[in-house]
Formats: structure tokens, C-alpha cells, sequence
């Protein structure tokens, strides 16, 4: 049975490394993007259970992503991560399909717990 | 005027102790009255990011000796790619700060983070900061410095605002 596959999208490789290593560690495929136009071409390649997307980014950020993706019509999940607050725009990232909205740092042990809940187990 | 640079201050010390803490290094502020704008100097680790907003609107740095990161280093599971590390702590602080602003009705929209070489580093301190606090680590000081401008008369603190903190997570 293929293992369900995560995207992590995110301009820094410090957050890619970490937050995917945990990931990977717990049983998770892991697909990396750098910013947004890398995440388009990598979702119309192959299907992922899971995208974790930045939202400050070069190029195409992660609202911007989010709105051009129609994760709902996909019936693709994703879920932010970011270090922004403001309502607004976590209220914009609601409207346009995100599942949740994560705040940098996130507890690594907390996230995969996270992933478990909404895509199940790896495998 | 007074209370709301107090305010500032707070904040800007407050995130950056977290933001270290984060990543289990201790740091500590430095007293203003010990440490003078023109003691600051480049390191081997520094990143920027620009900020806009009623009121307050620059840039930001973040300047990490390269034997701080080294801390960090320790851990295998940890990022080893020290210049990647500082431009994303960077924008993690700014992050902090922001949230923190948002109770003095102060909304910033942030830049993209960049990695700053010294020269850079030396031409925003040339053009002067309006901000600059040290922070003692085991492994020397960490600087964060505010260029720019500011108003601290826009500054009204309204506690209201329930906002997400770092290491929230909100499922929709």
C-alpha cells in the first residue's frame, strides 16, 4: 500500500527540513516545494493527502496559492503554516479552503498528531 | 510617548527572549543604558526583513554570532544551514512582534525576509536606527535593530483582541 504523502511548501529550507523530517519520521512521503508556483507544479504531478503551505513567500504567495488552487473542489487538504496572526488574513485563508492555520513554531510532536487526525496514520 | 517606546521595548525583548528560547538558547536583554547604538556590529549571521504600517514602517535586523548558531547545531535534528536559520528567525520575530502590535492597534505588513552581508548590514547602520537592543548569550551577544521611523503616538494598547500565539494550532 503507497504511503499517504505530504507537501510541505515553504521558502525556508529550515522549515522544510523540520517540519517534513518529523513528518518523514513519522511514516509520511514528503514533497518539498519552495514557494508557490514549485507547489503548483508539484499538485498537478501527483495527489498529496496533505499540503502545509507558508504563507510569506516569493513569487506566489500562500494565499495567492490557496485562491488559485480551490482546495475544496480538489478535495486536496491544507493546512498554514505561518507566523502570521491577523484575523484578516486568516479569515481570507478560511474563505479560500484551508483546513487549519498553524503558527510558527509549531511543537513537531503536535503537528504529526495534527496530520494523524485529519489524513489518518502513514500508511 | 514614553510609554508606548516602554511598550515597544517590551515587546521587542519579550519576542526575541521566546523566539531564542524556541530554540534552546537562553538569551538575556542587556539594560539600554549599557549598550550604545555605535557598539553594534555585523556578524557572521544576519537577515532583515522590511515591516510597513500606520505609524511604523522599516526594516528590522537580526545580527547572530556564527558561535550561537553552533548551539543550535548540537541538535542533529536541527537546521545546519546557518544564514537559511537567521532569515527565517527573522521573519519569525517579526511574526511575534506583530502579533503583539496588534493590541496596540498597530497592523505591519511584512517583506520578505533577505540574508543581509556585512556591508548592507553597515549601510543600514549608517543610515541610523531608531531601536537597537542586545541580547547575552553563553556564545556573545545577539543584536536586533530597528531602522526607519516611528510614531509612537499611534500606539493605543487595547487588551480586547484575543489573538493566536506562537504554536497555535487552529483547525477550521
Amino acid at each position: 500500500m503507497e504511503r499517504k504523502s505530504v507537501l510541505v511548501v515553504d521558502d525556508s529550507e529550515t522549515i522544510r527540513k523540520q517540519v517534513g523530517g518529523a513528518l518523514a519520521h513519522a511514516g509520511y512521503d514528503i514533497v518539498e516545494a519552495v514557494d508557490g508556483l514549485e507547489a503548483l507544479d508539484r499538485i498537478d504531478e501527483r495527489r498529496f493527502s496533505l499540503v502545509i503551505l507558508d504563507v510569506n513567500m516569493p513569487r506566489l504567495n500562500g494565499i495567492e496559492l490557496l485562491e488559485r488552487l480551490d482546495p475544496k473542489k480538489r478535495g486536496l487538504l491544507v493546512l498554514m503554516l505561518t507566523t502570521e496572526v491577523e484575523p484578516a488574513i486568516i479569515e481570507r485563508a478560511k474563505k479560500a479552503g484551508a483546513r487549519g492555520w498553524m503558527i510558527k513554531p509549531v511543537n513537531l510532536d503536535q503537528l504529526v498528531r495534527t496530520v494523524e487526525k485529519l489524513i489518518g496514520t502513514p500508511a | 510617548m514614553h510609554d508606548s517606546r516602554s511598550a515597544l521595548d517590551i515587546i521587542i525583548q519579550s519576542s526575541t527572549v521566546e523566539l531564542f528560547h524556541a530554540w534552546g538558547i537562553a538569551v538575556a536583554p542587556v539594560a539600554r543604558g549599557l549598550f550604545r547604538p555605535e557598539q553594534v556590529r555585523s556578524y557572521e549571521l544576519v537577515a532583515s526583513i522590511d515591516f510597513d504600517g500606520r505609524g511604523l514602517n522599516g526594516t528590522l535586523a537580526l545580527a547572530v554570532p556564527g558561535s550561537v548558531f553552533e548551539l543550535v547545531k548540537q541538535d542533529p535534528t536541527r537546521p545546519h544551514t546557518g544564514r537559511d536559520w537567521v532569515r527565517e528567525n527573522v521573519n519569525q520575530l517579526l511574526g511575534r512582534i506583530k502579533g503583539r502590535l496588534l493590541q496596540f492597534q498597530v497592523t505591519l505588513k511584512a517583506g520578505l525576509p533577505a540574508v543581509m552581508t556585512s556591508d548592507a548590514f553597515e549601510k543600514l547602520r549608517e543610515r541610523g536606527f531608531f531601536a537597537v537592543y542586545a541580547f547575552r548569550t553563553l556564545r556573545g551577544e545577539v543584536i536586533v535593530a530597528l531602522s526607519g521611523q516611528v510614531d509612537y503616538s499611534v500606539f493605543v494598547y487595547s487588551g480586547a483582541t484575543t489573538m493566536p500565539s506562537e504554536g497555535d494550532i487552529i483547525l477550521f
